[in-house]
């Protein structure tokens, strides 16, 4: 447990976390949904820091973002934000490759800290790691298939 | 109420609202967001009573249906042109 925060700033956070929520869930634009969910998990990561300290905070941060990832390439890359496709151009994906490269460095993170932690057993951490690797390879995968066709 | 409570009952709000995401919204994408919005919200709601491996499970298969939602999402729409779900008919009775 980390140290006594404010209950106060506890509540804060929590309110502007389930404004966040309820922001995705009203907004009708897919990018803003995007951004509403973002602010979820900055919020949610701050949450965790107050109640369990930096291994929960790690956790949801990195992982909060390696759920968002692959919608967030899906609605950047394959555009289905209600306007027509367009061709992938080179900035796109330069633009997005610092993300797609981040979520793979970053995303076996959080399950060291909390495999360290609580798990004596090596097998399920591998399978965790397994999936880990699969579900991250998900926006690179996009991308591929993308700009094969826009070639 | 204490600073755990809080996080519990955020991560429950969490889940309602993900949980109405599912339900309300029409995109495929936005389907997926609230998946992702609610499994967050349980990762929270775990993580916060001290069951970080649970959290860590629940974000992991979060991921993974993410991926899956994605794809049938982008199958669609380039079938389709749209990714709404009210428009999958073809396995209605």
């Amino acid at each position: 447990m980390p140290e006594a925060v404010p209950l106060s700033a506890v509540v804060v956070v929590a309110l502007i976390t389930l404004l966040g929520g309820i922001g995705a869930l009203c907004t009708s634009r897919l990018s803003s949904t995007v951004v509403s969910v973002l602010v979820v998990v900055v919020g949610s990561a701050g949450l965790g820091l107050a109640t369990q300290g930096p291994a929960l905070a790690i956790l949801l941060l990195v992982g909060g973002m390696g759920l968002l990832l692959p919608v967030a390439a899906g609605v950047v890359v394959v555009d289905l934000d209600g306007r027509p496709p367009r061709t992938l151009r080179p900035w796109r994906l330069l633009m997005l490759l610092p993300v797609v490269l981040t979520g793979f460095v970053l995303w076996p993170l959080p399950l060291a800290v909390v495999s360290r932690t609580t798990s004596s057993s090596p097998t399920s951490d591998a399978a965790l790691l397994a999936l880990l690797a699969l579900a991250s390879a998900g926006p690179a995968v996009l991308l591929l298939a993308r700009r094969r066709e826009a070639a | 109420m204490n600073v755990v409570g809080v996080g519990v009952g955020t991560g429950l709000l969490l889940l309602g609202l993900g949980l109405a995401m599912l339900l309300l919204r029409r995109s495929l994408l936005a389907v997926a967001l609230g998946a992702q919005l609610g499994t967050l919200g349980l990762a929270l709601a775990a993580g916060s009573q001290g069951k970080l491996a649970a959290a860590a499970v629940l974000v992991v298969a979060g991921a993974a249906v993410a991926l899956v939602v994605v794809g049938a999402a982008v199958a669609v729409h380039r079938r389709r042109g749209a990714d709404h779900v009210d428009e999958l008919r073809e396995l209605r009775g």
